[in-house]
């Protein structure tokens, strides 16, 4: 058992990442060969991983539901919505016949008409607009939380509050109109200006710090994968 | 004396409704309004644009569409305007995307382009997909479909969003990898940036420029500097920019009064909670 589920893995994972390493520093017809059949078999196993991660999905909602614990009608919602989408696609399609122009009598497109299938209408008028909704509602929880949250209570809070104002007005065009001279007579107005210069300097020296480390971190973690030091890809926490 | 630190405590406190109606006023008004400013143009913006209008007619653009309708309110204006841009300078347009909800906005956005040009006298036939464009649709496997598409595009796409073969459509002409793609251009709500620029920039050598959400923007100023992405739409305000470059004004040029009056409220939000904040603390103590 313990070659099955520890050793085997193991071994793939070493010679497949040493394999990959060295695909990428030897541009041969051979390696390029061997680089398209890796991406087929990866993009053919994703395909597995997402019916994987459906069975899971319903899985522990299936759970939830059995157990009636807190919160299981959004249980119901999930099936509801999943069973839907899925039956409506697979009775009718999921694309929508192409839509055709109505011309007026100068030729003009004056509008269009659209035969929808229940698939693309459910995605239209209820995905669409729910996660446009979620997504727009952070707008009001950010200005809430900034008027509770945001105080210049030392020195780094103050810096940060002074810089978060000038680039959320450099960002509009309310900035350009609120001041409007141009530093070093180039064709930028100072607010718009000064939150580039912010965005090119300042951030971008933290944002690359950041990338620099994440990128040591992913060699790091790529290394002890290879080399059967990180195991926890293999379930059970080991 | 008690009585007005009880008054300067409830506007600190402020019930969170308030605040709600007010966010909610500021956007809703200026969109009842429909009055729009001219905005100003960012290098990042102005670079993307001017590489796709020194195009050669025919040249070929991919514009990946790597978002959801959670961020359609942002990306899918750049898509437009992107896509308008591409056919007014008769370039051929490819699109796919690497999220599974991605496929039908650009759907959408290729028919909304079909009605537009329906007229056209550049496009006597109307917009053609397989001709003047072509819906490649979702692409499973994330980084894989880059990788896949810069060995091999006919691999990688063997047929478009409607299920028909890629092998014999005209636009297809002369492009079998990535790196016969004049200009790529990923649109972005999430990470994939990174992956287009390790395993589609670095392998293949194409040019690439990005578009992102406004909240996402800072993250992409190093592949920036160091030329690996050729430039930077950023949010609603970089769809805007484009558009007025382009010289079709649409929506991100519209909701740009919208987003100057939130700021605006939420500045005067955080000035106000400071004020307060200073002058309960000195009453506190």
């Amino acid at each position: 058992m313990q070659l099955v589920k520890k050793h085997i893995p193991i071994a793939i994972a070493f010679v497949m990442g040493v394999l990959m390493f060295l695909q990428f520093y030897i541009p041969t017809r051979a390696s390029n060969d061997f680089l398209q059949n890796v991406t087929q078999w990866d993009r053919i196993i994703s395909g597995f991983a997402l019916l994987l991660g459906i069975y899971s999905l319903l899985n522990h909602h299936y759970h939830k539901l059995r157990r009636k614990v807190e919160g299981w009608g959004f249980s119901v919602v999930i099936y509801v919505g999943f069973f839907a989408m899925l039956i409506a696609g697979l009775a009718w399609g999921i694309i929508n016949p192409p839509p055709t122009p109505v011309l007026n009598s100068a030729g003009a497109v004056t509008g269009q008409v659209e035969v929808y299938l229940p698939f693309m209408w459910m995605y239209d008028y209820v995905l669409l607009p729910m996660q446009a909704t979620m997504f727009s509602i952070l707008a009001f929880y950010i200005a809430s939380a900034a008027y509770r949250a945001f105080r210049a209570r030392n020195k780094e809070a103050t810096v940060l509050l002074i810089t978060a104002i000038i680039v959320m007005l450099g960002r509009v065009p309310l900035g350009a109109f609120m001041i409007t001279y141009h530093p070093f007579g180039g064709a930028d107005p100072l607010l718009p200006w000064f939150t580039e210069w912010i965005l090119n300097n300042p951030s971008m020296a933290a944002q690359r710090g950041i990338m620099i480390g994440i990128g040591l971190g992913v060699i790091s973690t790529s290394l002890r994968i290879i080399f059967g030091i990180e195991r926890t890809y293999m379930g059970g926490g080991d | 004396m008690e009585e007005k630190t009880n008054w300067m405590d409830k506007i600190t406190k402020l019930d969170r409704r308030w605040i709600f109606i007010m966010v909610a006023v500021a956007v809703i008004v200026p969109i009842i309004l429909g009055k729009t400013f001219p905005v100003n143009i960012s290098p990042s913006v102005q670079s993307s644009y001017d590489y796709i209008n020194n195009l050669p007619p025919n040249s070929t653009v991919m514009i990946v569409c790597d978002y959801d309708p959670a961020s359609e309110a942002e990306l899918y204006p750049m898509t437009l305007a992107l896509f308008r841009h591409c056919f007014d300078k008769g370039l051929r347009v490819f699109s796919f995307t690497l999220w599974p909800n991605g496929a039908a906005l650009i759907e959408k956005a290729f028919n909304t382009m079909k009605m537009e040009y329906a007229t056209n006298p550049m496009y006597p036939n109307g917009l053609q997909s397989g001709v003047n464009y072509v819906n490649l649709g979702y692409g499973v496997g994330g980084a894989l479909v880059i990788i896949a598409a810069g060995q091999d595009m006919g691999t990688a796409f063997s047929m478009d969003y409607r299920g028909n073969s890629t092998g014999s459509m005209p636009i297809m002409e002369g492009v079998s990898t990535l790196s016969d793609i004049n200009y790529v251009i990923d649109l972005a709500a999430g990470s994939t940036i990174d992956w287009w620029v390790a395993y589609g920039v670095q392998r293949y050598h194409f040019v690439l420029g990005a578009g992102v959400t406004a909240v996402s923007a800072t993250q992409y100023y190093p592949y920036l500097q160091t030329g690996q992405i050729n430039g930077l739409i950023g949010g609603l305000k970089g769809a805007a920019e484009y558009e007025q470059l382009a010289g079709h004004p649409d929506r991100a040029l519209a909701g740009m009064t919208a987003q100057s009056s939130v700021h605006a409220l939420i500045i005067v939000l955080v000035v106000i909670s400071n004020i307060f904040y200073f002058l309960t603390r000195k009453k506190g103590r």
